[in-house]
């Protein structure tokens, strides 16, 4: 069945992707180390995301500049690209972080912002949440989307910042898009010759409006 | 019959066991830079060319021969309820093997739930069409020996593989599969033609069910290949967990990061054309200081720190994934090193000098 488990977990992280669709929120405390605040700031997000995102009534880049917007209002975005390029940040080169860091989010921008155009009827229930011994909020939820026999376990890994939360990973049925992205990146550079060149130029590709 | 169907069950293991046993010694034999090093560390993938051309095959198959059967399927079997309810029927059959790896994993209450689940879902449900065991309390659970070697002998995964057909795994869950293909008390009952069948029906029904995702997936890849493995060393890995959540691996960067905050009014056309001048704040030259130890500089010293790092961890692991969980070394940054920013992925990768690709 490895397969099948591999296949499952495609499904789950290309589909529900970022900040996932539809939410009907039942903020239920659970035991210990338990964030109300971080459980509503998770199914306000979600909410807003179905509410701004999907649909096909909004024209492109409308929805790009929204998706941007809350992207990086809410997620730790500098964090999780320089975590995304994994040991190769330490030899890049400060111009090369500076442009890494801006195709990063124009690539997060461009490849999922598309995906909620298509999205229609998920639903997200937040089931609850804990604070782990290094001081993160794992918020876990239930993404439901129509046609699927069983509800998609979402956890958001959450950080303080002042009043509010930043979001710094996402694990859909247990696959971190972090850690997948930093997977993806390292076999790009490893690829190209070891040259984070070769990644920064597959990023402009794929950065680029198609 | 029986015997028969065992035996020839046992030539195809044989076969897969003897090229794991070549793997093995090709492993041993290669030379590597340490950036070559570093990336099978993080991969934990040593027979990257082999799995490579392996799934170039299955990738082929799938286009020629497993994605047309998906559609076909799906055409022949339009209604998504009937197609559930195949499925059902399916995952019913792998219940008592289910069952039996939770009793060797010592899991006895779990065993008790999906035996019990396998009784009224195979009689009252009719073979599994119907589900009622999960509306009485008795949800569905997956196991396989694979989960059983890493929970109850905590064996880790070991290298990773592609296999033919059946697509990725790792040492120790091929080692599962093989024990799974004996010890299923539905293969042995199955005549040898009918397990065939149903491991057919099994694989149309799951890539079927994927059709989508794996398009998307493909689609919005650069290295497909890549990909899957980290996907499928993930979900692998949670499925040993059960599914609980692990700490972060990010670390908390106590640099100024904020200097690469993105801008939200940027318009997403305009950034490849003018990444840095379009932000102020991201501007190359605006902190020069920031990197004191430019390390296009010093390129051998580099080199060196990065060599030496690795040389512990190459002389220790000869075959990790036999050594008890604790006392192998880890290959995932340990929770512990969080609060200081040296990570083992953050070490400087030496410079390649020359790429065997």
């Amino acid at each position: 069945m490895n397969r099948r488990e591999a296949l499952a977990a495609i499904a789950a992280v290309f589909t529900v992707a970022l900040a996932s669709p539809a939410a009907l929120a039942q903020g239920r405390v659970g035991a210990g180390g338990a964030v109300p605040n971080a459980e509503t700031f998770v199914s306000t997000l979600a909410q807003r995301g179905i509410a701004d995102l999907t649909g096909r009534s909004t024209t492109e880049s409308e929805r790009s500049r929204r998706f941007r917007a809350m992207l990086v209002d809410n997620f730790d975005v500098p964090t999780i690209g320089r975590f995304a390029l994994g040991r190769y940040w330490r030899v890049a080169t400060e111009q090369e972080r500076a442009e890494y860091m801006n195709l990063f989010t124009d690539m997060l921008v461009h490849s999922y912002a598309s995906r909620f155009a298509e999205y229609q009827g998920e639903q997200v229930r937040v089931t609850g949440s804990r604070t782990t011994a290094e001081g993160d909020i794992i918020v876990a939820s239930d993404v439901a989307r129509p046609n699927q026999p069983a509800p998609n376990k979402v956890d958001w890994y959450l950080r303080r910042d002042g009043s509010s939360f930043k979001i710094v990973d996402v694990r859909v049925e247990g696959v971190s898009m972090a850690i997948t992205q930093r997977d993806e990146f390292a076999s790009i550079i490893q690829r190209g010759g070891g040259q984070i060149a070769a990644l920064l130029q597959s990023m402009r590709t794929r950065a680029a409006p198609r | 019959m029986l015997a028969t169907a065992c035996f020839d069950k046992l030539r195809a293991f044989q076969a897969v066991i003897l090229v794991l046993a070549a793997l093995s010694l090709v492993g041993c034999a290669s030379q590597r830079t340490p950036e070559e090093i570093a990336h099978v560390q993080e991969t934990n993938d040593p027979y990257e060319p082999f799995n490579r051309s392996v799934f170039a095959f299955n990738d082929a198959l799938d286009v020629v021969i497993l994605k047309p059967l998906a559609v076909w399927y799906r055409f022949l079997v339009p209604i998504p309820e009937v197609r559930d309810a195949i499925t059902r029927v399916l995952d019913n059959a792998s219940l008592p093997w289910t069952a039996a790896n939770e009793v060797f994993q010592g899991e006895f209450g779990r065993a008790r739930i999906t035996t019990t689940r396998f009784l009224i879902n195979t009689t009252l449900g009719i073979g599994g069409v119907f589900d009622w065991a999960t509306r009485w309390g008795f949800p569905h659970h997956e196991e396989d020996f694979g989960l059983t070697l890493a929970r109850t002998f905590g064996m880790r995964e070991g290298p990773y593989l592609m296999l033919p057909l059946l697509g990725p795994s790792n040492v120790r869950d091929t080692g599962g599969r093989i024990v799974d293909g004996v010890g299923d008390p539905v293969g042995w009952i199955l005549p040898f033609p009918g397990s065939i069948v149903r491991g057919a029906v099994r694989g149309i029904d799951t890539r079927q069910r994927n059709i989508e995702n794996i398009d998307e997936l493909r689609r919005d890849s650069v290295d497909f290949y890549a990909t899957l493995r980290s996907v499928w060393r993930q979900r692998r890995e949670s499925q040993v967990r059960r599914g609980e959540a692990p700490p972060s691996d990010i670390p908390r960067v106590t640099s100024d990061m904020g200097r690469f905050a993105p801008s939200v009014g940027a318009a997403p056309e305009a950034a490849p054309a003018a990444p840095a001048s379009a932000r102020p704040t991201a501007a190359p030259t605006a902190r020069p200081a920031a990197r004191p130890q430019a390390s296009r500089q010093a390129p051998q010293q580099q080199q060196g720190a990065a060599a030496a790092d690795l040389a512990p961890v190459v002389q220790t692991a000869r075959a990790p994934w036999l050594l008890p969980r604790d006392a192998a070394p880890q290959a995932a940054p340990p929770a512990a090193p969080r609060a200081t920013p040296e990570i083992r992925w953050f070490f400087d990768p030496a410079r390649p000098q020359g790429q065997g690709q």
